[in-house]
């Protein structure tokens, strides 16, 4: 945060008016961290602000690609959309115990109704889980869910394991 | 979502939300916001002495921050970026109220709408300190408030105001001038 600009705030100098001078401002500084975390305490809840914002975003939430599904011709085609579909996937991966998705996307020639479609997923999971067994789940749930969701042959589904966490903890 | 992976999102780290959300998933974005909202709105009202400026600035920012989460580079940090995301807004809103030819102004008493209950609830050298920071000029305030709670660089300061990194040194001065005469008791 410091850059080249404010070398003085870095140094301490021996004349003694400086030194005062910096202790003032360091003490200042550190006052000025305590009344914005007194602030942020006593800060009122904006429910109302973030509901406004994140419907807004889910009304604009970007719809991706069409997914066509086989066996029906372009004048009434089924479709299911892109956005949607990674939507479900994220839902199903989520409901495996101790998962949690961070990333989620198809994979495959999703123009194409008789391609296979596959999905690539990074999740992180509970430390005291078999990794092994817990991506084996979510392989065997996000299949399942593409070939319910599309109608489609399913394709490779990639499960990346990001970082384990304690449940019930930040972590 | 079942209850349970809902209760996991509620209680995922920051970093793996921020990933979630910048990969377009509303409800990651939405923990984050209810998670970080108060820092947000706090620092938003210290830059605008406003709660309907600093709720507007807050409502701009997660905005603003939905947009820009997939160039974030470092998830892990997403509190403190979307603290600058916020002060960015706040200090908009201040340039438009007060626009920056007073920002060598020595000393001109702000218009505050201090919440009634903040001086009797904040007693001693943060009581003090706090009724200090609302007696300096707006732009002032705002450098003070940018450098020593938002820990924003004087360069970035200068950008956001639209000026120089010699301008925001002299507002900067001035403002720990005003604020250590102030404080001057609580040594």
């Amino acid at each position: 945060m410091t850059g080249p600009e404010e070398p003085a705030e870095q140094q301490l100098t021996p004349d003694p008016d400086r030194r005062r001078a910096e202790r003032a401002e360091q003490r200042l500084r550190e006052l000025g961290q305590q009344l914005l975390e007194h602030d942020e305490r006593r800060s009122p809840d904006l429910a109302g602000v973030i509901e406004a914002v994140t419907g807004q975003i889910r009304r604009e939430a970007r719809a991706g690609r069409d997914v066509p599904m086989p066996g029906t011709d372009d004048v009434d085609r089924l479709v299911v959309t892109e956005g949607a579909l990674r939507g479900r996937l994220r839902e199903v991966a989520d409901d495996v115990p101790g998962v949690v998705v961070a990333r989620c996307a198809v994979q495959g020639d999703l123009d194409d109704p008789g391609a296979r479609i596959g999905a690539r997923l990074a999740i992180s999971v509970a430390w005291s889980l078999r990794l092994s067994e817990v991506a084996g789940h979510v392989r065997e749930r996000v299949r399942a869910e593409l070939v319910a969701q599309t109608g489609r042959p399913p394709g490779e589904i990639d499960v990346e394991v990001l970082d384990l966490h304690a449940f019930g903890e930040q972590a | 979502m079942g209850q349970s992976a809902r209760d996991r999102l509620a209680a995922a780290s920051d970093e793996l939300l921020a990933v979630r959300a910048a990969d377009g998933d509303v409800d990651a974005f939405e923990v984050l916001a209810r998670r970080h909202q108060r820092l947000m709105r706090a620092y938003a009202w210290r830059l605008t002495s406003s709660d309907a400026d600093a709720d507007d600035a807050v409502q701009n920012a997660l905005v603003l921050a939905w947009q820009r989460l997939p160039t974030l580079r470092e998830p892990a940090a997403v509190r403190g970026w979307l603290m600058r995301v916020v002060g960015r807004c706040a200090t908009d809103m201040v340039r438009r109220r007060h626009p920056m030819d007073d920002i060598d102004v020595v000393s001109e008493p702000a218009t505050a709408d201090l919440q009634p209950d903040d001086r009797a609830e904040l007693s001693g050298a943060l009581g003090s300190l706090a009724e200090a920071l609302e007696t300096l000029p707006p732009t002032q305030r705002v450098c003070w408030v940018l450098r020593e709670m938002g820990g924003e660089s004087y360069r970035d300061i200068a950008e956001q105001l639209g000026t120089n990194v010699s301008t925001v040194r002299g507002a900067l001065a001035r403002a720990r001038a005003t604020l250590t005469t102030a404080m001057e008791g609580w040594r």
